[in-house]
């Protein structure tokens, strides 16, 4: 005997032609002794019936053409910007229409291979992003020890929600309460931590911490019973985010300064 | 080769006239999609040129062999939850603003001939049905009118929207739920 609960989803499948042969005949035997799914499956019908009244709305060729000059115009702005004037200028550059020998082309290229360098080198390996002053504003644990367990509580809830198997029924059964009162504590304590990273001129980890305050949030403010798109949002936007490459990049750059620290009191130790 | 193909061959190397042709191909589809999440037709002008944009920016990594139809889907979604996660919107049929705009579209939808109740009428409706949409998330929403509107595959939206199938099934289960709620007074007097 087939369940009214089970029913009532293959009658959504049937409506819209998904359910397979062997469950429409399991469902239509069901209809015929069951009154209460024959009331729902009229319904039901009633209800999409309903909504074919949608209508979209139909603009004219007038705005069509309105329509192109404004994107056109967004186009050329765009293409107006720093960014793609210097990406078309090395399209230019490079390409062989281009009427100039290949030795200016070649010291032009050794010049961008220098300069991204030494911005590669100042950003990641200057010693001085690793001199800290202390934390003015606070007692207790130090600063990179403090950030490095915020990105660690972070990451750990961030992996927990991401990691959730939408197509299982545990997403609409479990609600996230432990993770939104751990994001909620966390997001309670970036604005302090940001403050002293700004003061100690660590504005990479700085922006780190933003990132994830604005994903904690999300999190924090999840809807109870299984928040199906909430989840899906935070998801999304990790991806498009890339936070949990950010994530790492700044456990590197935490990690540094750890060591050097330990390696200061080996040496004061000796 | 195709026609479309030869164009986004020829857009893909800056040609903004294949661009046009291509934009003038997908545009109602766009468009009508961008309505289908925002609601209203500014958002969905607003949107939708967005997504071009985007398509303009990207189209280089695009292979001919794909189907343009579900990466503009997929550029579409994918915009519209950037959108709504930094404005935090959830709800974006303003009842106001939609009674407006209905009356405003209505005569240019009448060809027959002029019946004022039959006319109130179809627009009451009209509000009806969208005030019932209002009630979605905007991936509900999304699934749903792909599903009902469009009449794609589960499977296809899933691809289209990169979420599994399961999850639009899902998503289109506690849509129809929602649209059987929010209907439901009205319902209750058509079958009574």
């Amino acid at each position: 005997m087939t369940r009214c609960k089970t029913c009532e989803e293959w009658m959504i499948e049937a409506r819209f032609d998904e359910l397979d042969v062997n469950k429409q005949k399991k469902l239509n035997a069901h209809l015929k002794t069951c009154t209460e799914c024959r009331t729902k499956a009229e319904t039901l019908k009633a209800a999409m019936a309903r909504m074919n009244h949608y209508e979209r709305p139909e603009p004219d060729d007038a705005y069509w053409t309105a329509y192109w000059n404004k994107l056109e115009a967004k186009l050329t702005a765009q293409k107006s910007t720093w960014g793609e004037t210097i990406k078309d200028g090395l399209i230019r550059l490079f390409s062989p229409a281009t009427p100039m020998g290949w030795t200016p082309r070649l010291a032009f290229g050794a010049v961008i291979i220098l300069i991204m360098g030494i911005f590669i080198g100042r950003t990641f390996f200057s010693n001085q992003q690793v001199i800290v002053r202390p934390d003015r504003g606070k007692k207790g644990p130090d600063l990179f020890m403090q950030t490095s367990q915020y990105v660690e509580r972070s990451k750990l809830i961030l992996l927990g929600i991401v990691n959730t198997d939408a197509e299982s029924d545990n997403l609409f059964r479990d609600n996230f309460s432990r993770q939104q009162s751990m994001s909620r504590h966390l997001v309670n304590q970036s604005e302090s931590l940001k403050t002293a990273l700004a003061e100690n001129k660590q504005y990479m980890l700085r922006e780190l911490i933003e990132e994830l305050e604005l994903i904690l949030l999300q999190i924090a403010n999840l809807e109870a019973g299984g928040d199906i798109e909430g989840v899906d949002l935070i998801r999304s936007g990790a991806e498009s985010s890339a936070i949990l490459m950010k994530i790492n990049l700044g456990e590197l750059l935490l990690s540094r300064p750890q060591q050097e620290s330990e390696q200061n009191k080996q040496k004061q130790s000796i | 080769m195709t026609q479309e193909q030869q164009w986004i061959k020829q857009a893909q190397t800056g040609d903004t006239e294949a661009f046009r042709h291509l934009v003038e191909q997908y545009q109602k589809m766009v468009f009508s999609f961008c309505y289908d999440l925002t609601g209203n037709l500014h958002d969905s002008e607003d949107l939708s040129q967005e997504v071009f944009i985007k398509m303009w920016r990207n189209l280089k990594s695009f292979r001919l062999e794909a189907k343009m139809s579900s990466w503009l889907y997929r550029i579409t979604m994918n915009a519209w939850i950037d959108r709504s996660r930094r404005k935090n919107v959830r709800v974006h049929w303003n009842k106001t603003e939609l009674k407006d705009e209905t009356l405003r579209d209505a005569p240019s939808s009448q060809n027959s001939e002029w019946n004022p109740e039959a006319q109130t009428n179809s627009v009451l409706v009209d509000q009806e049905v969208k005030a019932a949409l209002s009630s979605l998330s905007p991936r509900e929403r999304a699934v749903f009118t792909l599903r009902h509107y469009e009449d794609l595959k589960l499977q296809t939206i899933g691809e289209q929207l990169g979420i599994t199938t399961g999850t639009a099934k899902s998503l289109l289960f506690r849509a129809v739920r929602k649209l059987q709620d929010a209907l439901s007074p009205v319902l209750k007097e058509q079958l009574s």
